[in-house]
Parts: structure tokens; sequence; C-alpha cells
């Protein structure tokens, strides 16, 4: 779990353009899109985190709504992530 | 009725240079364009971290309109009598090309939503508008020369006729082979 | 927040002739009589070409151009889209004893993407026909008219825009005739964005209904002439009042939540028709069938005090026209002033908005004087202009 974390990292601050973000700044438990956090991701990135599912581990999401509660945290997202993949 | 609108303060970005009102401000030739907007954005503290999801178009025009804009030269203005009237002749070619290589490969087939949205060149509008609080008249034209003289005519008449007290114009093109950029504000 | 008009001179703005052309049919009649018959052209397609999965739009086909094409001259010289915009400027043109070889006729093409269908493939045409200017070069010397024509590409509300691009130039006596004309095509580059977006439905749209889900893509065209002179003969004189544009200032793809830019965009509209809210007896909206934008019109409406008036979208008929759209929808709303008739919002069934806004749900004949049109697109752009029935016995001049 651990090391899917700290892989998501990696790949979130490609997939999203989030430059002078180090990995080890986002906290796994952080809400990723808290309007007052310091990521502060927007309705694109939320479709470009549901492309990063289908692209890196082959999990298709339908719509944002959907999305909502997978991406609440970096946590979340590797919990579904383990839970779906083939 | 006499065009009593003025054209006065310009900055313009060509050939790793900025230049405003004609004055030389910032250089870094020699690179590529990433490394050359990327350089400029840091010089002049632009701090916007939205800046690093923008395409290569709209980081030019961004770039531009900051100097062009710097120290409030739109504080006196209310947001909707400001009014945006730009242009350029590829469009957004650039962003096009990298979203057309996102869908040739039918087995690799994972067009983004970050790019596609900087497929239309108006966007460039957007980001200047949201960054400013502009929230005015609009319009972009895509032609294959710049036709500084009918956008400042065009601006003129939106100020003449009330529909605007300032206007941000001019011209923002990006291909690989070149890039220039040249925004004036009229009043 | 006053602006001030002045006691200028403005010239008149007549729409003095139109052309449609859509997976409905070529020409506005044609249109019209499949609006008011309820009937759609979207549908669904499985073409690998568009996109891998199948997907619901409304597309020309082949069979239905061609032959049409065939009526221009050297037809393979133009692209699918150029052949489209040809056909629906001629058609448009035969109808006025309008000029277009004089300097006092512009041409003004509204488009989002143009010949985009040529990136990385321009087959027999060359690599530059992407590039709008060319496509426009076409256009302008397939009819030898003297002007460079102008562009507009500002996203979904480049066709409302170019209309009120025109308005202004006409009301300065720039030109004595403009000619309008909006197209866009279905590609595999607008469809895949859009499904990148997630805001393609996976059937036919549903404007403000409780379960829209996005919006089905469209390709046609649409052709206005506008000119400074009254048209002599005709009997339902319509002219554009009023436009204005307006920006959100909020995000670049999400509507605002508030509707205060189309409000804005809306209010100002009206005043440069000198109409109130209260004058408006039909709106022909955006309503694109996304979740965000059909609430956000409603918002606008509410602020604007419109949300009582009959309103409808025609996405549901022809789909999503991008460039357009905007010139298209104004034709129909320009119709329905002219036979006194309101379409039906085709798709609406249950009401899906937070505002009680006033959804046409089945035809109706009823006395129409002004509309109002709106539109609103990427990067928080909004439009609308105001048309107007002039009424035969008080004529102004």
């Amino acid at each position: 779990m651990d090391e899917l974390i700290e892989k998501l990292k990696v790949q979130i601050i490609k997939q999203l353009n989030l430059e002078d973000v180090e990995p080890d700044e986002i906290d796994a438990d952080e809400m990723l899109f808290d309007a007052d956090g310091e990521l502060g991701l927007d309705s694109i990135d939320a479709l470009e985190l549901i492309v990063l599912l289908d692209k890196e581990y082959g999990i298709k999401i339908k719509n944002q709504e959907e999305g909502k509660q997978i991406f609440h945290s970096l946590k979340t997202m590797a919990e579904f992530i383990l839970q779906h993949q083939d | 009725m006499e065009n009593t609108a003025a054209t006065y303060r310009q900055c313009e970005i060509k050939n790793g240079e900025i230049f405003l009102n004609g004055k030389l401000i910032f250089e870094k030739k020699e690179v590529p364009f990433a490394k050359f907007i990327k350089g400029a954005y840091k010089h002049f503290e632009l701090r916007y971290p939205k800046f690093h999801k923008m395409d290569r178009l709209c980081k030019l025009a961004f770039v531009t309109a900051n100097l062009l804009l710097e120290d409030n030269q739109l504080k006196e203005y209310k947001p909707e009598e400001i009014a945006v009237v730009m242009s350029n002749s590829n469009s957004t070619l650039h962003t096009d090309s990298k979203h057309a290589n996102s869908i040739k490969d039918k087995e690799n087939y994972f067009p983004s939503p970050a790019v596609f949205v900087y497929t239309l060149p108006n966007i460039m509008v957007g980001e200047i508008c949201i960054r400013y609080k502009i929230k005015g008249e609009s319009v972009f034209f895509v032609s294959n020369e710049y036709d500084k003289e009918m956008l400042t005519e065009y601006s003129r008449e939106m100020i003449d006729c009330g529909d605007a007290k300032i206007c941000l114009c001019g011209w923002v093109d990006y291909t690989e082979a070149n890039y220039y950029a040249n925004l004036y504000l009229v009043k | 927040m006053e602006f001030i008009v002045t006691a200028m001179e403005k010239a008149p703005v007549y729409i003095i002739s139109d052309n449609i052309i859509t997976s409905l049919g070529f020409g506005t009649q044609a249109n019209i009589d499949k609006i008011s018959d309820g009937q759609t052209g979207v549908q669904c397609h499985n073409d690998a070409s568009i996109y891998p999965t199948p997907v619901w739009v409304s597309k020309i086909t082949a069979s239905n151009l061609s032959p049409a094409a065939a009526q221009l001259s050297s037809p393979e010289k133009y692209t699918k889209l150029e052949q489209i915009f040809l056909l629906s400027v001629a058609e448009a043109l035969q109808q006025t004893s309008v000029d277009i070889t004089s300097k006092d006729t512009l041409i003004i093409i509204a488009s989002t993407k143009g010949n985009i269908n040529l990136l990385g493939d321009p087959g027999n045409f060359s690599s530059d026909r992407v590039q709008l200017g060319t496509m426009a070069e076409q256009i302008q010397s397939y009819f030898k008219n003297p002007n460079k024509p102008l562009v507009v590409c500002n996203a979904c509300i480049s066709g409302v825009l170019a209309l009120d691009v025109a308005k202004r130039l006409l009301r300065k006596n720039k030109y004595k005739n403009i000619i309008v004309t909006g197209g866009d095509l279905v590609t595999e580059f607008t469809v895949s964005g859009f499904q990148s977006f997630k805001a393609m439905s996976d059937a036919p749209c549903k404007p403000y209904d409780k379960n829209r889900s996005g919006i089905n893509l469209g390709e046609g065209a649409g052709t206005m002439i506008l000119s400074t002179e009254k048209p002599s003969s005709k009997n339902n004189i319509i002219t554009i009042e009023g436009g204005a544009s307006s920006n959100d200032a909020n995000h670049i793809s999400g509507p605002s939540r508030t509707g205060d830019g189309l409000f804005n965009a809306i209010r100002k509209a009206l005043n440069d028709a000198n109409c109130l809210s209260s004058e408006m007896d039909y709106l022909s909206m955006h309503g694109t069938a996304t979740p965000y934008n059909d609430e956000m019109e409603s918002k606008a409406l509410g602020l604007a005090d419109l949300l009582h008036v009959p309103m409808n979208s025609l996405k549901g008929y022809i789909g999503h026209t991008l460039g357009a759209a905007g010139i298209i929808e104004s034709i129909v709303a320009v119709h329905s002033l002219k036979n006194n008739s309101l379409y039906s919002s085709l798709g609406f069934e249950e009401h899906g908005v937070t505002l009680p806004v006033n959804i046409i749900t089945r035809n109706e004949k009823k006395q129409l004087q002004k509309c109002l049109k709106t539109a609103s697109g990427f990067g928080g752009c909004n439009a609308a202009v105001v048309f107007a029935k002039q009424n035969i016995k008080s004529e102004q001049g």
C-alpha cells in the first residue's frame, strides 16, 4: 500500500503538471480537492486523475461523480486501485 | 464620431527577448522556448501556480499580459469596463498536434482534458481574464497576418460607443518554428 | 453599472436572408420543418474514424453532401467543411440582390476548429489548409469578395459573437452588407476531446432535464446575411437590436456557479437594444445539456428576471454544432419570430435545474416580437443578441 502511494505521488505530479511539488510534500491522508489546500486541484485535474487510473491501472471511471469518493485522498485512491486492479 | 481612444503601453516578446514600450527588459536567447518562458516567469517573479498547467501559447500570452499590466494598469477600471481583442494566425496548432498525437494509437488511446482545453485560442483570453478579474467584452480573431490597425480600430470603437473604457489588444502566436507576442492597451 | 449610450447615429441591422445546413437537411425551411415535426438528426454512430466506441452525434452524410456539393464550381478543390460553407453562403445569397464582389460586402466566418480533420493527414490539400485564415481565403476567393474575411474563433460563442461583431461594423456603416457564416465538423479530434471531459451523453441529449448527462456533438453551417438597407418587399422584417459579450473570469472550462457572467452579457445586450427583460417573448438558449451549463443558465436567467419567458435549446435536434451553433440557432429564433411559433425543447421531460425556468414543452403559436439568443463557452466567455420583428404599422426607417 505504501509503495503504491509513493508511486501515485510521482504519477500525479507528472499527470497534473504540479511543478515545484515534491512527492514528500503530499500527505497520503490530505484532501486532494480541498479548496484551501496547497495543491490547488480543480475539475480538470479530477478528469486527469480519471485518465491516470485508466492509463496506468486499466480502471475505467465513468464520470466525475463516481470519481469524487475515489479521489478524496491518495489513500482512498490507493485503496480503490488495490480493490479493482486486475 | 471622432476616434478619441488612444494606444499606449505595449509589450512584445520574440526571439528570446522581451520589450516593454520598446525597451529590452529581459533576454534569454539560444534556449528552447519552454526554458525561455519559464526563465521569464521566474525572473519577473510572476508567482501563479496555474502557470505550469498552461500550454506554451497561453504561457506566452500570460507572461506578455503580466508585464503589460504590471504596476496596476487596470486598477482604476471596473471588471466589466475592460475589454480584450486578441488574434493570431495559427490558432492553437501546437497543442492541436499534441492532442492529435494522443489519439493516434488505438492501443494507447488516452486523450487528456488538460491538453484538449487548450485547443481553443480564446482560452488565453480566459486565463488573462481570470488572473486580472476582467469581465468585459472580448473577441478572438484568427487571420494569417497581424492586422494591428483593424484590432485597434475595433477596440477604439468599443470604447467610443461606451462598451468598454480600456482595451487589451494584440497578437499572440506560437508554433515550434516561431513565436511572437505583441499586446498593448487602448484607452 | 451605467453605460453611456450616446445619441450618435446607429445604422439599423436587418437580417435579409439565411441558410442552414445540418443533418436535418439543406436549407432553412428543411431544418425548420423537421424541428417543427420534433425530428432529430442526432443518431448513434458506430464509426471508428470518429471514435473507438459508438457515439451519439449529428452528422451530415457524404450521400447527402456529395450531390449538393456537385452544384459548386470544382467541388473537389474544397474540403468537406468548405463545401458546406460555400453551399450555405451561396444559397443565402441567392435569396438577395447583394453583390458579394463589392467592397461594401464583408464575410465573417465563425468556426472553432475549421479544417481540423486535415491535421496530420491533409490528403490532397496542402497542410496549411488547417489554418483558419487559409480556409477563409478559399471562401473569399470562391465568391470573388475583395475584403479579407474576419474569422471569429471563440469557442462555442463564436456564432453569436460573430453576429455581434457584424452588428458593430454595420452600425458604423463600415460595410453595407455582412455575410456571417458559421460552421464546424464532427471530427475524432473534437469527439475524443469532449469524451476526455466526460461531457458527452451516451444517448440523445436532454437540455435542462433532471437526467441530462452531456452533449451530442453536431456538424453543420448557418449563414445570415445582414444589411443596413431595409429589405423592400418582405413582411416580417427582423433586426439585430443589440448584442454583447462578457467573461466569467472564473475557470477556463467550468461555467461560473453564479451565472454572473452570462447575466452581464444578457443585461448589456438588452441595454444595447434599449429593451427591458419584460419585452422578451422568447429565449433561444445555449442549453448544451451538461449538468453545469444548464444550471448556470438558469441562474443567469434568474438574475436577469427572465425565468418566466418561454425558452428552448435546439441542441436536441441538431446537436452542439460549435462554431455554427450561434448562427444556426439564431436563424431558427428569427424564424420563430417570423412564424409566431415556439418550438419545443427536444429532450426535456423533467425539470432539472434549480430555478423555475419556462421550458417550451410543446409547439405553440404565439405572437412574438422580440427574442434573446445566448451562448456560453470554454474560456468563460458568454454572448447574447436581441432580435426584434419590425412592426409594419409603426415603421421607423
